[in-house]
């Protein structure tokens, strides 16, 4: 551990080092400022997992720690420019995240938890936003910009407001997963629960949020809109349909190279469904759930990602904490603190309800609903647009949702890690990960280039 | 982007992003995924069997359709690589820069320099440096005879990269020797002097990064050319111990891959942002990792190799999308740069047989004059391109691209006659015989 910390000073120090040689743009630095930037948050935050790990908490809180160590809030070694640059991780991230999400998603093997799962999300998720709402609702005095608007109209933006913080993220979850080596019952309720729950929240907020829209004097167009929503959702589910196909195609016919190929994949995918209002996770999920359900190299693509992912996964989360939005917090910490506290409340509450009717095992509900805490990318997301939408209700009612969030991207993989631990379902996981696609160990030797 | 849905409901992305031309996103998907799909084959053992079948050399000739699908991609009436896409993949280049760097760096290990035969050195340097001094004297040359004589820092600085681009053999120069019969050695030995004329082009681009630089209130270290190479020297091995440290400490697994990523992007970033060249201080590193001890250096070397050749043929596509194959200029001035080269390499040849000790035979001498420009060549263009941002590389590249058609078709012309003038010695000798 110890030569661990000896190397991120070392790090700290050439990076700092470097970034005072300060070039302006025009002289074409992007390119090498996000490289410089991606190895050293690569490096770095790999450090810090290794660190958080030996002192019990999960690689990945180091990971975001990292990131927000050396973000623009604290230390300032990596820019708000080069991190804007390194957008790219995030869509392939995604992309890799949903793939595992999908091929890990046995309809087969998951068929006896759905009632637990359709009851968790019925209860846990669905709940969990009116409880928030309300709660919002009732802390009115907590929160100044709620005094410009009338109750029906406050009524409605605390919906909204309590839609957007019930967002959950499928990341966190299946990193930790990866991570632990989690296997089981559990583990697999919670993954079924936060893919449901991504829907039903980005389409629960929409709802919500049109509504307060209209009733603060805005224009939806009902027919447009749900034109827009077909696309997107019935699109990227085909798409991803499609894509599983070539990859079950490709896993099929290449005997090495898989983990490169699913990079490559991971990054058409973000790249080509940003531009044609496509959702990359549906579309990644869609095709690892037909992969693993409607061919036979599920594993083998649950293979190829593992070993290839990592330094994708290592390089979102570091990126991620480097744009965890701290000062939010200056601005709302009581109120967020109040709010990730009966969020936390509801979710293990809910799913605890739930679990007894659905009849669950014992460590399902007791620890599932940890797993239900972690957020990241989806609740920012919503969070600015929330602002957009309402720019009237300033900055305040974004930044509750981001501190939120910021708290809980801290503390939520602590908890999950506990749980997955304290349920006896972390190192079950039987790992058969091919040789290191990197260290090359499956594939030829090529003679040198001319 | 996790918003998109609830954005679309709301219908506020419509007004501010219609979606992009459905035609358009066809080219970009298809012509992307053709893109990837062909650089992954062209660096495979199968595509490599190919050029052999074919007698296929050279690298730059094997990877010309990249240079055209490049070329395609990029104009205006194709539009499958738009700006905004090009602008997004460039931190890409470093990173394949700085494999490259690193993987030929790799390659100077202690067995190999243990090799070398005494001389060899000198012979390295003849063969580099006076094909390099013959190319940069036909550029002046040229100039005078165009009616001027301004030489500024833009045109000083094309010059030596033409020079260093057009110094170096290509390390398939060997086959030639295979070609023609000669023995296992020989070929090792022309190898070996390929594998230093290498060096060649990793300092002549150092120095150019190092001597040619932005100056001014746009950077805050205000420094000679002559710190710079210091600084570059130090960068390598302030990196090259920092990622020696972390192999040392990663155990094998799926973390391997982080640390060899996040090794090359942190070398290759910080040449990169420092505008020094990418794939020399990436080359340093990779020859002190190289030279220490740990059980890394197989694993590392197998994963540098493997993406060796498809980063070759990025580097051709990206030549593509830069590359006025339509100046005619470039293509009359190749024919001189390609001339002044193999009398470069002639004269070399020629100094080694009466000037030094070190042997040489009457193949390996044609060899080394007739050998194909290296690979290593384009690498050193497209750092030139991540260092001179808008810089017109045009010429150069159609010295490379243009010059490696010109001597694959020598080479195989004198490879050929060499094999028909060996059967027809090897047919005589039975009728001698009896």
């Amino acid at each position: 551990m110890l030569a661990h910390l000896i190397l991120l000073v070392l790090l700290f120090g050439l990076m700092h080092a470097a970034i005072s040689f300060s070039p302006a743009e025009g002289l074409g630095v992007g390119a090498g400022a996000t490289t410089l930037a991606g190895g050293f948050l690569l490096l770095a935050a790999n450090l810090a997992g290794n660190v958080f790990k030996n002192i019990g908490l999960p690689k990945l809180t180091g990971y975001l720690f990292t990131g927000i160590l050396v973000g623009p809030g604290v230390l300032g070694l990596v820019s708000d420019r080069m991190l804007v640059d390194l957008r790219i991780f995030n869509g392939v991230a995604i992309a890799l995240i949903a793939l595992t999400a999908g091929s890990e998603l046995d309809i087969r093997g998951v068929r006896p938890l759905l009632r637990t799962i359709t009851w968790v999300s019925a209860i846990a998720i669905v709940g969990t936003m009116i409880v928030l709402a309300g709660s919002v609702y009732l802390l009115s005095s907590l929160l100044p910009f709620s005094r410009q608007l009338d109750q029906l109209q406050w009524a409605a933006v605390a919906l909204a407001l309590g839609v957007a913080m019930t967002a959950q993220s499928p990341a966190v979850v299946v990193a930790l997963r990866k991570e632990m080596q989690a296997q089981g019952p559990m583990a697999s309720t919670v993954l079924g629960v936060v893919v449901i729950s991504d829907i039903v929240v980005i389409v629960g907020f929409a709802v919500t949020s049109s509504i307060a829209v209209s009733l603060m004097g805005g224009q939806v167009s009902p027919l447009e809109a749900a034109a827009g929503l077909a696309w997107e959702i019935f699109g990227s589910i085909f798409s991803g349909l499609l894509t599983g196909v070539l990859i079950a195609v490709f896993i099929k016919k290449a005997h090495a190279g898989g983990g490169v190929f699913l990079i490559i994949t991971g990054l058409v995918i973000a790249e080509v469904g940003q531009r044609i209002h496509f959702d990359p996770l549906l579309v990644a999920l869609s095709a690892g759930i037909l992969v693993r359900n409607a061919t036979a190299q599920g594993e083998r693509l649950h293979d190829a990602i593992e070993s290839s992912s990592l330094p994708v996964y290592v390089a979102f989360f570091a990126v991620s904490g480097a744009t965890i939005h701290l000062d939010a917090l200056r601005m709302v910490g009581i109120p967020a603190v109040i709010f990730v506290g009966i969020r936390a409340a509801s979710f293990l509450a809910g799913n605890n309800i739930a679990c007894r009717i659905a009849g669950a095992p014992a460590a399902v509900r007791k620890f599932a609903g940890f797993g239900l805490l972690p957020q990241a990318g989806l609740a920012i997301g919503l969070a600015l647009l929330f602002a957009r939408l309402f720019p009237n209700l300033g900055e305040y009612a974004s930044a509750l949702i981001l501190s939120v969030v910021a708290l809980n991207e801290l503390t939520a993989p602590v908890a999950y890690r506990w749980a997955l631990l304290r349920s006896g379902e972390a190192g079950k996981e039987q790992v058969h990960v091919e040789e290191d696609a990197w260290a090359a160990g499956a594939l030829a030797e090529q003679p040198p280039a001319a | 982007m996790r918003s998109s849905i609830a954005e679309s409901l709301l219908g506020v992305r419509r007004l501010q992003e219609p979606i992009a031309p459905r035609a358009s996103i066809i080219k970009l998907i298809f012509g992307f995924i053709a893109l990837i799909v062909l650089a992954y084959v062209g660096g495979s053992e199968w595509a490599e069997r190919l050029e052999k079948r074919l007698r296929i050399t050279h690298l730059i000739i094997a990877g010309l359709p990249f240079v055209f699908l490049g070329m395609a991609a990029s104009h205006p009436a194709v539009g499958v690589f738009p700006p905004s896409l090009i602008a997004e993949l460039r931190p890409i280049i470093p990173i394949g820069l700085g494999w490259i760097g690193f993987t030929i760096g790799f390659r100077f290990d202690a067995p190999f320099i243990v090799s070398l035969k005494r001389g060899v050195g000198n012979v390295a340097v003849l063969t580099a440096g006076l094909p390099f001094a013959a190319v940069l004297g036909v550029t002046f040359l040229v100039i005078l005879a165009l009616g001027g004589f301004v030489v500024d820092m833009t045109f000083l600085r094309d010059a030596l990269l033409l020079a260093t681009s057009c110094a170096m053999t290509g390390r398939s120069a060997p086959y030639l020797l295979e070609a023609m019969g000669a023995p296992k050695p020989s070929a090792e030995n022309v190898g070996r002097i390929a594998q230093l004329e290498q060096l060649a082009g990793i300092f002549g681009i150092l120095m150019i990064s190092a001597y040619f630089r932005p100056q001014g209130a746009v950077v805050a270290w205000q420094l000679p050319g002559t710190a710079w190479l210091f600084i570059a020297l130090g960068v390598a091995a302030a990196t090259g111990g920092i990622i020696y440290a972390l192999l040392q400490v990663t155990s094998p697994g799926p973390q391997f891959a982080v640390v060899t990523l996040g090794s090359v992007c942190l070398a290759s970033g910080m040449a990169s942002y420092l505008r020094l060249s990418s794939v020399a201080v990436c080359f340093i590193a990779g020859v002190i990792l190289v030279n220490f001890p740990g059980n890394w250096k197989d694993p590392v070397q197998k994963a540098l190799n493997r993406m060796e050749r498809p980063i070759y043929l990025l580097f051709l596509t990206a030549a593509g999308t830069i590359w006025r194959w339509l100046e005619w200029q470039g293509w009359v001035v190749m024919l001189l740069f390609v001339a002044a080269r193999h009398s470069g390499k002639w004269l070399a040849v020629r100094l080694v047989r009466s000037r030094t000790p070190f042997p040489l035979t009457p193949a390996e001498e044609v060899s080394l004059v007739f050998g194909p420009i290296g690979a290593l060549s384009i690498a050193i263009v497209v750092s030139a391109a991540d260092l001179y941002v808008g810089a017109n590389l045009s010429l150069v590249l159609t010295t490379i691209i243009g010059g490696a058609v010109a001597t694959e078709i020598v080479l195989q012309g004198v490879a050929s006659r060499r094999q028909r003038l060996a059967q027809a010695s090897e047919a005589l000798r039975p009728e001698a015989a009896s």
